[in-house]
């Protein structure tokens, strides 16, 4: 089942003197229960890309539509509430509220999408579990290595029910250890729960646990492997 | 709730910032709130004495008495208006006999007031008999006493026993006097008054004059609860008629009135201005902390934060910079106002000068509730004034721009 479609899609920045065409026309599509990885050098356009898809950002020109919804048509009240419904993100960095516990960072995604208090809590204590931090519910973020980290921004997005999870270089800012630890966790969540990832990396290691390999290159698709 | 739980943690990320704002909401809050105490005590007391030594609450006159206090224009009937004045719930009244004198003694002479009073019927409406400095109030049994104040006793170099001699004219124009013993010298905290005001029998005077005891000039009527103010004001006026003009203390010292809701105003705004000083020091504070989260911002509209979340959480972390510091510093505050209201704060260095205007040098500040329920709202104002600029700053931030990391 196809749940996003990108046609045509361009995004070009004209705020400096020369203007970047970052998304240079692709074209693509998305099935449920993908494991897909964007590579690309950086600047490459991996970012600007992940951000239209995730509807942080407005093409200059084309359409992604997710789940038989064209994004780029939302006012931004409504982009926000279908990122809220419909995506779950990883980011680089800066994933976590600080002065939240890894519990209360799982919960707040749901409190977000006005769940009652039971589910929330029940909900974050296995997505938690499910990310190999069954006993670190209680630990604010600093007290997580940054590996951890990320695992809870999984749990939080895995938390939130989306149809598809969009992580930018989730892997960039942890060692290598906790690299091969999040890229199984995400796998295993894919088999078991055939939850949808896409993800951009320049990591080689990363690509090689992929199923499907998207080379992108001056904002335009080089090679889309299917393995 | 996890909103406000969050804001409320936020606070405490940069504890050292956070507690320098509150403790300057909390020195703002005391320095307004405690020197509008010292106003309102000040005025209180000024009332107060106003009220229970000068004018009691109601007086009632002959009308052209006001305008030119000639003896003539008196009150007829004057005995009979107390018995029915006294018969309201809660009132008091005593009838006086006032008339323009030259006062001599041995030394030199001065114009002065005369209150011809009933001692026992004065005593109830005028605290006067307890601000005696020497001497004693009026015997039952002497004739021709006077009490003085200590401004007048002064000027007249006149001690307990001396002679004073009052000339005056009685109610047909004729010039007549008569020799006073001084008795008493009392002392307020208004000079003027100490200077222009001495108390003799009524029984006296009207012998003098041949008058009989049916007629007044001013009846003063005291009540145990000024709120009741007006509701008695229409009541005495039922009583004396169309005829005699019925005041309350407000409308005798419309400026004494006033100046009560004056100092209400002007303690909020104080208050006020003092506020708005803090604002800067808040809006400050809450931009640092919102550039500072940045990031943390960006990823929390990214996931699905909404604005009008974002502007919640961000108004009541303002809120709580904000109140944090204005509870400590009501609650300070009261604490100071309910001891120095207890002990007093004295200003005797300046005694001279507050006394020469009618205040009291023993300081004693109070504080109603309504000003504390003004404050409040000032301070609710504040919090969300300072909020508004913070909060644009945040939810103008495109995600996509703060959360890219080069
Ligand atoms: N806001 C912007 N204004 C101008 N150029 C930008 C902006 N954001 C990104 N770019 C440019 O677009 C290109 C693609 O960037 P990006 O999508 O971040 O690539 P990647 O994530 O693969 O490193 C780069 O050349 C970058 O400099
Ligand atoms: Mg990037």
């Amino acid at each position: 089942m196809k749940i996003i479609e990108i046609k045509d899609l361009y995004k070009i920045y004209t705020e400096s003197e020369i203007p970047v065409n970052a998304v240079n026309g692709i074209d693509l599509s998305f099935e449920q229960g993908e494991f897909t990885a964007i590579v690309g050098p950086s600047g490459s356009g991996k970012t600007t890309f992940l951000n239209m898809l995730g509807g942080l950002d407005k093409p200059t020109k084309g359409e992604v539509i997710v789940d038989g919804v064209n994004i780029g048509l939302l006012n931004s009240r409504q982009v926000i509430d279908f990122r809220l419904r419909n995506i779950g993100f990883v980011f680089q960095a800066y994933n976590l509220i600080p002065v939240l516990t890894a519990k209360e960072n799982v919960e707040f995604i749901m409190q977000l999408q006005n769940q009652n208090k039971n589910d929330r809590e029940a909900r974050a204590i296995e997505m938690l579990q499910a990310v190999g931090l069954g006993d670190r519910l209680n630990s604010r973020p600093s007290k997580l290595s940054g590996g951890q980290q990320q695992r809870v921004a999984v749990a939080r997005a895995l938390a939130s029910k989306p149809k598809f999870i969009l992580a930018d270089e989730p892997t960039a800012n942890i060692d290598s250890a906790s690299t091969n630890n999040l890229l199984e966790i995400m796998q295993e969540l894919n088999k078991k729960e055939n939850i949808t990832f896409i993800f951009s990396t320049h990591d080689q290691r990363v690509v090689n646990k992929a199923r499907r390999i998207i080379t992108i290159d001056d904002g335009k698709v080089k090679s889309d492997v299917k393995l | 709730m996890e909103l406000i739980k969050i804001a409320w943690r936020n606070v405490w990320r940069s504890k050292t910032r956070s507690l320098v704002v509150i403790a300057a909401v909390c020195i703002g809050m005391i320095g307004g709130v405690f020197s509008s105490a010292l106003m309102f005590g000040m005025m209180e007391q000024r009332i107060k004495v106003a009220i229970s030594t000068e004018m009691a609450h109601i007086q009632i006159h002959n009308p052209k008495y006001i305008d030119n206090q000639e003896s003539k224009y008196f009150i007829a009937n004057t005995n009979e208006y107390l018995s029915k004045i006294r018969k309201i719930e809660g009132v008091t009244a005593s009838a006086r006999l006032k008339i323009s004198a030259m006062a001599s003694s041995a030394e030199t002479a001065t114009g002065v007031v005369i209150n011809g009073i009933i001692p026992a019927d004065e005593i109830k409406v005028s605290d006067i008999s307890t601000r005696l400095v020497a001497g004693d109030y009026f015997a039952e049994d002497k004739g021709n006493q006077i009490l003085v104040g200590a401004e007048f006793a002064e000027k007249l170099k006149l001690d307990l026993r001396s002679k004073v001699v009052l000339n005056f004219q009685d109610t047909s124009g004729t010039l007549t006097g008569a020799t006073f013993r001084v008795c008493g010298i009392y002392k307020t905290t208004n000079k003027a008054y100490d200077e222009t005001q001495v108390f003799v029998k009524k029984d006296d005077i009207a012998q003098i004059c041949l008058y009989d005891g049916d007629i007044s000039h001013e009846i003063a009527v005291l009540i145990d609860d000024n709120d009741k103010l007006d509701e008695v004001k229409t009541e005495v006026q039922g009583i004396v008629g169309k005829d005699n003009l019925v005041r309350t203390w407000k409308e005798i010292s419309p400026d004494l009135a006033m100046m009560t809701d004056m100092m209400t105003q002007y303690g909020s705004y104080l208050v006020l201005i003092i506020l708005m000083a803090l604002a800067f020091g808040i809006i400050n504070t809450m931009l640092m902390s919102i550039l500072e989260r940045k990031k943390e911002l960006g990823m929390l509209m990214a996931i699905g934060m909404n604005k009008p979340k974002i502007r919640r959480m961000i108004v009541w972390e303002t809120v709580f910079l904000t109140f944090i510091g204005t509870i400590i510093g009501i609650v300070f505050s009261q604490v100071l106002v309910s001891y120095f209201g207890r002990v007093g704060i004295n200003l005797g260095m300046y005694a001279e000068a507050f006394e020469s205007l009618g205040y009291d040098s023993m300081l004693y500040p109070v504080l109603n509730t309504g000003f504390y329920v003004q404050v409040v709202i000032l301070t609710v104002v504040t919090a969300l004034f300072s909020a508004i600029f913070p909060i644009r700053r945040a939810i103008k931030m495109n995600p996509a721009e703060v959360l890219r990391t080069e």
